[in-house]
Formats: C-alpha cells, sequence, structure tokens
C-alpha cells in the first residue's frame, strides 16, 4: 500500500500538474513564497504576480488572501486565476479580480461573510509594477531565512525600530552590529510586510540607502 | 445631408483627431488640403458656412460631407481625421458599379472591382472565402493546413458554379478565372487580420513573435542586475571528440555524442554569470542544479589556454570572476521554460529554499519570454559552433557540413578545445558594448550600479554558509545491524553501506532511523542525525565507494550494471575505475576502434565529476588471454571422457561486494 505521499513530492505534482494544465496559454507561471501567509504561492500570469506583490503581500492592510473558490467563480463568471479573496485588517472581505471583466455585482457573498468586488485593471498593475518587482528581491531576503529563527534578530531590531522611528536601513544595520546583513534584511522585510514598518522602494531596490518608517501596528 | 449638430454631435474633439504631415505635398496639393482642414477647424467650431467658404476656399454646400467623412472610421480603428482631407484619397473601398462587358479572352481591360462586385451580389460567398482564408472554416470541413490562394480559388469556382453562374459571366470568360484577384483578396485579408491569421495559419516561431513588438511596454520590467535571470539549454551544434590512447600507444580521435551547453544570463545586462557543458545527450535536473549553484557561489577564473592565439579579451571575463563583490550574488526571480528538468523539485523546492528567488516557466514555444538567453545561444553558436567543420548546423537542410561526424574526426575537433573556445567566448560576449545598455558592456553595466552602493547592493545569502547548504537531500535510512552475528550498526544508501565509529558502537540505534543529508554530487559520505535532530557526524562509504568522488547518477549506473551482471565490483576494486573500464571496452563496428560515443561521452562525463584529466581516454589494458581449460582426456577404446568438465554452475561468477 503506497504511504501518504511527502510534502515535496506533492509540490513537484502540484508544479507539474500545474504547468501542464494550462496547455497553451501564453501566459507565465509563478512559483513565489508568500511570507504573509508562510507559504509557496502559484501564480498564473505576469498580472497575478504584480497583482499579489502590489495589492495583497506588501499592502500592511491585508491580513491575509486565498484563491476564490469555485461558487465564487461561476457567480462572478471569472477564471480562478484571476481572482483572489483578501481579508484586511479591520476583518472587512474583499474579492479583486485581476484585469477581469466588469462584474455586474459590487457586493458578492463569499461564505464567511459579503464582500467588496474590486476589479484591478491593466492600468493600475501597470502603475505599481516597477515598485512591486522590487519587492522580489526584498522577498528574496525573508525567502533565505524561511527556515531559520529570526527572534533574536527581531527581538534587538524592533526596539531599535522605536527608538529611531524613521531613517535608513544602513542606521539599523549599525544598530545590529552581531548579525549578518542577510539576517537583518530578513527581518525587516517580515516586519514590513505585517505592517510593522514601511520600506521605501520607490527609487531603488533594498539595500542600506533605503528608507524606512516605523508603524503603529504592531508585527504580528 | 443633416443639420451641422447632427453632424458633429457625440464627435471626438478636433483636438484628438488623427493629424497629417502635409511636408511631402506638392504646392497644390498642400495648399487644397489646408484648406479643408482650415474649413474643418472652422466648421466644428461654430463659425458660419458662408464665413468658412469665404476664408478658406471651401464650397459651403461640401462641407457636411466632409464633415462626415472626417468622422468616418478608418481600418485601424480611429476616425479619419484630418486624413480625410487629403485631396483625391479613397476612403472606402472601390466598389464597382458599372456592369461587366463582355471582353475577349487574354485581354486584361474593363475589369476592375469585378471580384468586388460579384462579392456583393453574392455576400456569403465572400463570408465563405474569409473563413476558409483565415483557417476559421474548421466546423464546415476538415481545416486545411495553410491554404493556399490557388485552393481558395478552386473554393471560389466551386461556390460561382453551385450559384449558377454560367460560362458566359466572370470569372469564367476570362484567361485565369480570377486566379489574380483571388490571390489579391487572400492576401487583403490576411494582412486585415494580422495576429489572427498568423495565430492560424503560421508556425511555432511566428507565434511567439507575435507577442512582442507590440508597442505595449511588458508588465515587467528589471530594471536593476540579478533582478531575474534566464536559465536554459542549447544543444550544441556540432559534433566534437575526445583524444584516445589506443592499446598500442597511438593516439586518435573518438566522436562524442552531441553535447549540452546551460547558461544563466542576467535579464538586466545579458551578462552570461554562469555556464557548463553536460556531457550527456539529454539535460536533467542535476545539472541545471550545478549550473544555479555555480553561479550562485562560483568564482569564474581564466582557463589556462592552450589553443594558440587564443586569449581573453582585456577586462573580459564573467562577472563572479572579475566585479568585486558579485561572487556569492543572488538574483530575485528565475526564469526557465517548461522543460522537464525545469519543473523537478530539485530546481522549484532545494534551490529556490536554498537561494530564496521566484520561479517563473514561461508558456511552451515562447522562446521571446527568455531573449537574452535565446540571444547568447544564437549568438555562440554563429560565432563559434556554426563555424567548426563538423557543424551539424540547425537542422539536416540548414547549415550542416558534409559528413559532419567525420570531419570531427578528421580535424580533431576536441571538447576540451571547444570549451576553452567557449570560455573565450563568454568572456568576450560580456565585454562586448551593447545598444540596449547605452553602449556599455554588460560588465560596465553591472559595474555602474556595483560603484553606486547608496542605490544597489548585492543579495547574498548570510556570510558563513556553506556553498552546498540548501542543496542537499535530506532522507532517512534504518540503521541494521546484528549483535549476535556481530554485524557493526551501519545504514545503506543506494546498495553501499555507510557508517563511523561512533555509530559502529551505538548497537543501542539499531532499528532506529536516521535522518540523512545527501550531497547528491559527492556519495563519499552522507552527514546523518538522530530522529531527535541530534548530528552523529559524517558516515563514510564503505570500501573504495568512499574514496574515489561520485555522484548518485553514477553510483545508480554502476549499480544497473551490477545488477544485471555486466560488471563485478569487489572490496578491493575502485567502482569508478571498474565503470570506466567497462565503458572502454564497449567498442565500436570496427574492431580496432575504441568505445562508441556514448560511452566516450560517458567517460569523459565521469572523469570531470572525479576531477581527473578529462582531455583524453585510456585504452583499458590488454585482456589477459583466458586460461585454456583443463585437457580432456578421453578413453580412445571406449570412446568416452574420462575427465569430467565441471558443471555449469561452479564456472558462474557471483557478484561480490
Amino acid at each position: 500500500m503506497p504511504g501518504t505521499p511527502t510534502l515535496p513530492s506533492r509540490q513537484r505534482a502540484r508544479v507539474l500538474d500545474t504547468y501542464r494544465s494550462r496547455g497553451h496559454r501564453n501566459s507565465n507561471l509563478w512559483l513565489v513564497y508568500s511570507v504573509k501567509q508562510n507559504q509557496d504561492i502559484l501564480l498564473h500570469s505576469d498580472r497575478s504576480l504584480v497583482h499579489w506583490l502590489a495589492f495583497l503581500e506588501t499592502d500592511p492592510s491585508v491580513r491575509g488572501f486565498r484563491p476564490i473558490t469555485d461558487e465564487l467563480v461561476a457567480k462572478l463568471g471569472v477564471g480562478p486565476a484571476g481572482a483572489t479573496i483578501l481579508e484586511r485588517q479591520d476583518r472587512q472581505l474583499e474579492v479583486h479580480l485581476v484585469a477581469g471583466g466588469r462584474p455586474e455585482v459590487t457586493t458578492v457573498e463569499t461564505g464567511v461573510g459579503p464582500a467588496k468586488v474590486r476589479v484591478i485593471t491593466a492600468d493600475e498593475l501597470q502603475a505599481h509594477s516597477r515598485i512591486a518587482l522590487r519587492w522580489l528581491k526584498a522577498i528574496g531576503y525573508a525567502g533565505l531565512s524561511r527556515f531559520s529563527d529570526l527572534t533574536p534578530v527581531l527581538n534587538q531590531l524592533i526596539p531599535s525600530l522605536e527608538r529611531r522611528w524613521s531613517g535608513k536601513v544602513a542606521d539599523l544595520l549599525e544598530d545590529l552590529p552581531g548579525f549578518d546583513l542577510a539576517t537583518v534584511y530578513a527581518a525587516l522585510v517580515k516586519a514590513a510586510i505585517h505592517g510593522s514598518v514601511e520600506l521605501d522602494l520607490t527609487s531603488h531596490g533594498l539595500c542600506g540607502a533605503s528608507s524606512w518608517k516605523r508603524k503603529l501596528t504592531q508585527a504580528r | 445631408m443633416g443639420t451641422r449638430q447632427e453632424v458633429i454631435k457625440d464627435s471626438l474633439p478636433i483636438e484628438l483627431w488623427p493629424s497629417v504631415l502635409d511636408a511631402e505635398f506638392d504646392d497644390e496639393r498642400r495648399e487644397q488640403f489646408r484648406a479643408q482642414s482650415e474649413a474643418m477647424r472652422l466648421y466644428f467650431s461654430f463659425v458660419p458656412v458662408g464665413e468658412i467658404e469665404q476664408r478658406t476656399g471651401v464650397s459651403q454646400t461640401s462641407l457636411p460631407r466632409l464633415a462626415r467623412r472626417c468622422l468616418r472610421l478608418a481600418d485601424d480603428g480611429r476616425i479619419q481625421g484630418f486624413r480625410a482631407c487629403i485631396p483625391y484619397l479613397r476612403t472606402g473601398q472601390y466598389s464597382r458599379t458599372a456592369e461587366l462587358s463582355h471582353v475577349p479572352p487574354g485581354e486584361r481591360t474593363g475589369m476592375a472591382g469585378a471580384l468586388g462586385l460579384i462579392l456583393k451580389r453574392f455576400p456569403d460567398i465572400e463570408q465563405l472565402l474569409g473563413k476558409y482564408a483565415k483557417n476559421e472554416a474548421k466546423r464546415l470541413a476538415v481545416p486545411e493546413h495553410k491554404l493556399r490562394p490557388c485552393d481558395l480559388h478552386r473554393i471560389f469556382l466551386r461556390c460561382l458554379a453551385d450559384k449558377g453562374i454560367g460560362p458566359t459571366e466572370w470569372p469564367f470568360t476570362t484567361k485565369y478565372r480570377g486566379l489574380r484577384s483571388i490571390q489579391q483578396f487572400m492576401k487583403e485579408t490576411l494582412d486585415r487580420n494580422f495576429s489572427r491569421t498568423t495565430m492560424a495559419r503560421e508556425d511555432s516561431a511566428a507565434r511567439a513573435h507575435l507577442s512582442v513588438g507590440t508597442g505595449i511596454s511588458s508588465l515587467l520590467s528589471f530594471d536593476e542586475p540579478y533582478d531575474a535571470v534566464e536559465i536554459d539549454a542549447y544543444k550544441i551544434e556540432a559534433h566534437m571528440t575526445v583524444a584516445f590512447h589506443t592499446p598500442e600507444g597511438l593516439e586518435t580521435d573518438l566522436r562524442l555524442d552531441r553535447l549540452n551547453l546551460i547558461a544563466v544570463v542576467d535579464r538586466f545586462s545579458s551578462a552570461v554569470l554562469a555556464y557548463t557543458v553536460v556531457y550527456r545527450p539529454e539535460v536533467n535536473a542535476d545539472d541545471i542544479l550545478k549550473v544555479i549553484r555555480d553561479a550562485a557561489n562560483g568564482t569564474w577564473a581564466p582557463m589556462d589556454l592552450t589553443i594558440p592565439d587564443l586569449r581573453y579579451p582585456k577586462g573580459g571575463g564573467l562577472p563572479s570572476g572579475v566585479i568585486e563583490g558579485a561572487q556569492g550574488a543572488l538574483w530575485s526571480a528565475t526564469l526557465f521554460d517548461g522543460a522537464l528538468a525545469h519543473l523537478s523539485s530539485a530546481v522549484h523546492a532545494r534551490a529556490r529554499a536554498a537561494l530564496g528567488f521566484a520561479v517563473n516557466w514561461g508558456p511552451v514555444a515562447h522562446f521571446e519570454r527568455r531573449p537574452n538567453v535565446e540571444r547568447t545561444f544564437n549568438q555562440i553558436a554563429r560565432t563559434l559552433f556554426k563555424r567548426l567543420p563538423s557543424t551539424t548546423g540547425a537542422s539536416p537542410q540548414s547549415g550542416r557540413a558534409d559528413e559532419a561526424e567525420r570531419k570531427a574526426v578528421e580535424h580533431r575537433v576536441r571538447a576540451a578545445e571547444v570549451e576553452q573556445l567557449l570560455d573565450v567566448a563568454f568572456a568576450q560576449h560580456n565585454a562586448t558594448p551593447s545598444e540596449g545598455l547605452s553602449h556599455l558592456t554588460p560588465l560596465e553595466a553591472i559595474r555602474y550600479f556595483v560603484d553606486c552602493p547608496e542605490r544597489f547592493e548585492f543579495r547574498k545569502r548570510p556570510a558563513g554558509t556553506p556553498a552546498e547548504a540548501g542543496f542537499k537531500q535530506y532522507e532517512s535510512a534504518v540503521v541494521r545491524g546484528d549483535r549476535k552475528a556481530g554485524r557493526r550498526p551501519y545504514i545503506q544508501v543506494d546498495r553501499v553501506h555507510y557508517t563511523n565509529p561512533v555509530l559502529a558502537t551505538s548497537g543501542h540505534l539499531i532499528g532506529t532511523r536516521l535522518l540523512l543529508e545527501v550531497d547528491e554530487d559527492d556519495m563519499r559520505q552522507v552527514r546523518a542525525y538522530l530522529a531527535n535532530g541530534a548530528e552523529l557526524g559524517f558516515l563514510k562509504a564503505h570500501g573504495k565507494w568512499g574514496v574515489t568522488k561520485h555522484s548518485r547518477r553514477t553510483r545508480k549506473a554502476i549499480n544497473s550494471l551490477i545488477t544485471k551482471r555486466l560488471i563485478t565490483v569487489t572490496n578491493f576494486d575502485d567502482p569508478m575505475q571498474v565503470y570506466m573500464r567497462h565503458l572502454a571496452t564497449q567498442k565500436g563496428k570496427r574492431s580496432s576502434a575504441g568505445p562508441r560515443p556514448k560511452q566516450a561521452t560517458e567517460i569523459v562525463r565521469i572523469k570531470k565529476e572525479v576531477g581527473a584529466d578529462a582531455q583524453s581516454i585510456q585504452a583499458p589494458p590488454p585482456v589477459p588471454a583466458p586460461v585454456s581449460p583443463p585437457r580432456r582426456v578421453v578413453d580412445e577404446m571406449r570412446g568416452r571422457l574420462l575427465s569430467e568438465a565441471p558443471s555449469e554452475f561452479f564456472t558462474k561468477v557471483k557478484n561480490r561486494r
């Protein structure tokens, strides 16, 4: 009797199945690590990638997100790959349709409560894409430390954030001399994604010269 | 006619109308165009028509007609705008109104618009022809691949016959029966439906090209080095050889199988970050992992060049070797195609977890999604492989050298030397200015960012992280052993026993599971952990398996041969040597020939794997002549055998480990 498939083998099967089931679809398939959800996510197009980066992962007001259910797919008349249901910090639900059509409804019942329907247009995605892609590098730091315990770094990082309130990333590195740069960046990115600090990537990718600002909400 | 309000109602503001450049018009035409344009500006500003005629000379009665003409939709989906004011410009399709007169066969006059006239008479025929031309007639008939104009013409004539068009009517009265008109009709239909017809009729390369050059900027733009890299494999378009030392002490050349090249190319700068030549006809996940590891941890160093006059360009090389700080730099996204090796869990789980990048798999047959790596391969093929006398070209019909396999041996196109050429070619590629980088070289483009620490720094792994960390395979194994039989504890991985002094004296671990950290590139030892996570140290492979470096793939290949009883490995034999000796004895058709290409390629791969000199292959030492069987003693008187031959069972050689 075959044993229970291991997590890697299930993921392999999932990736293979997902890729093969696409047939000749003309879009990219992305596999990314979500810090917010602490899990791997498959995204079915470049638009979904930018949407995930700009509107879900790095938006501190988003508490969590998941793919749309089959029932909602039928209700909204969109593909499952192009829609996401998300929960805001204030527990409000929202359904995002990524560059999809114009649904006739503005609110939809999701099973756990009513959700506002919002269409993310291609223009919105284009406007956010440059900064969103810079987050890939930042999330890469968090991905490196995915299986590491960052508590010691966070224990020193949070007081440093509290004390300075804003500044450059290099200042934080000075405050944490005993830690490796990659580890401090990973902790900072996690804090930023969870909403306790705001990272400014508008002019360049994450580096010592990047600006940060403390936010009032605490890291969970 | 209608009033001006009716004409102008809901029209596009005149400032947004498509404009016209009249620099190339002659004076008369320009004057007429400007007058009409001005008239339209005034007309849409509600200036009295009398005043417009006075100021521009355009008749007030023609103004509403001209205005409607300006607001008519053009072929590009926009309104005609000021384009409609161009004198003598036809904005609509030519439509013949006159009846077709009888013209003697062979005469070419008086037939203008004949096809349009007949299609106007039978609109369903036009619809049908359009569907056939656009390959949309799948539901009407068995779809024909790339319908030719002459085939469409045949369908056209059949439709006309069905409609009752007689031999005295066009096109039956003409020499070619309307073939030229149908050819033109088909060309116009295909051109007018450019994207649709390309998708329906053309090959995958054309379909891929269709996605680029749309004038719409890409959603994803990577604007810093190491933001994304493209990884792909390329089958080298040339035959190569390896030197073979014969038992007689001579040197000859053996042809290798077709080799593969894998490259990692930076998306922003087009710099080649790492590459590897794969001595196997197909690329697998191990090879992809190797090149990823090289790109992430390796440091490029120039080769010792043995080819006369071959030298590296000044300042050229791979970033990890020539740019300070680039060694160990990681990238944020990896762009693959859909090859099976790229979809393996070793790549998307282990490598991704180790290096923290996102993975992208492009759609099938869309090479344009990874333009840099594809262009680099194309460039290397043009400058190097396709110039070799043994080139295979892109296909048998395109660029293949005659008798390429023979020429590879004749001209001694050796893989080791081609690798040197390849290294120099990549170094040159990275040091060649590119128009796309404002005439900087890829290396200069990366240096530009490196020199600006206030806006860029490389992403790297935490200091002190071993190069292999994260790439290793984790699996479990049961500790075996038997106190009663005196067998000390050990574990078994791929049919080889592993132990160390600690495990060998830990009888209490027999029957428990250990967690193993396996480096599949070096199976001489594995790192073991107890179930509670405590480290047990490195366990060494038994016998010579623990001496010579070898990969898991090689181990499995050797095990397979042992199972088939094609080779025997004792405790005193080096498995690698036995394996290579076996491969070297797999001779080609001629008795004097060395190993076949497949075996020769495998020997070179093994030699590279164990870190030995892979520039030549040594023939195995001659096998000693078999000992002659004991003389048979026959009783000549009675004709019977007195000395019995040993039974077949006792002559069998059993595999020993």
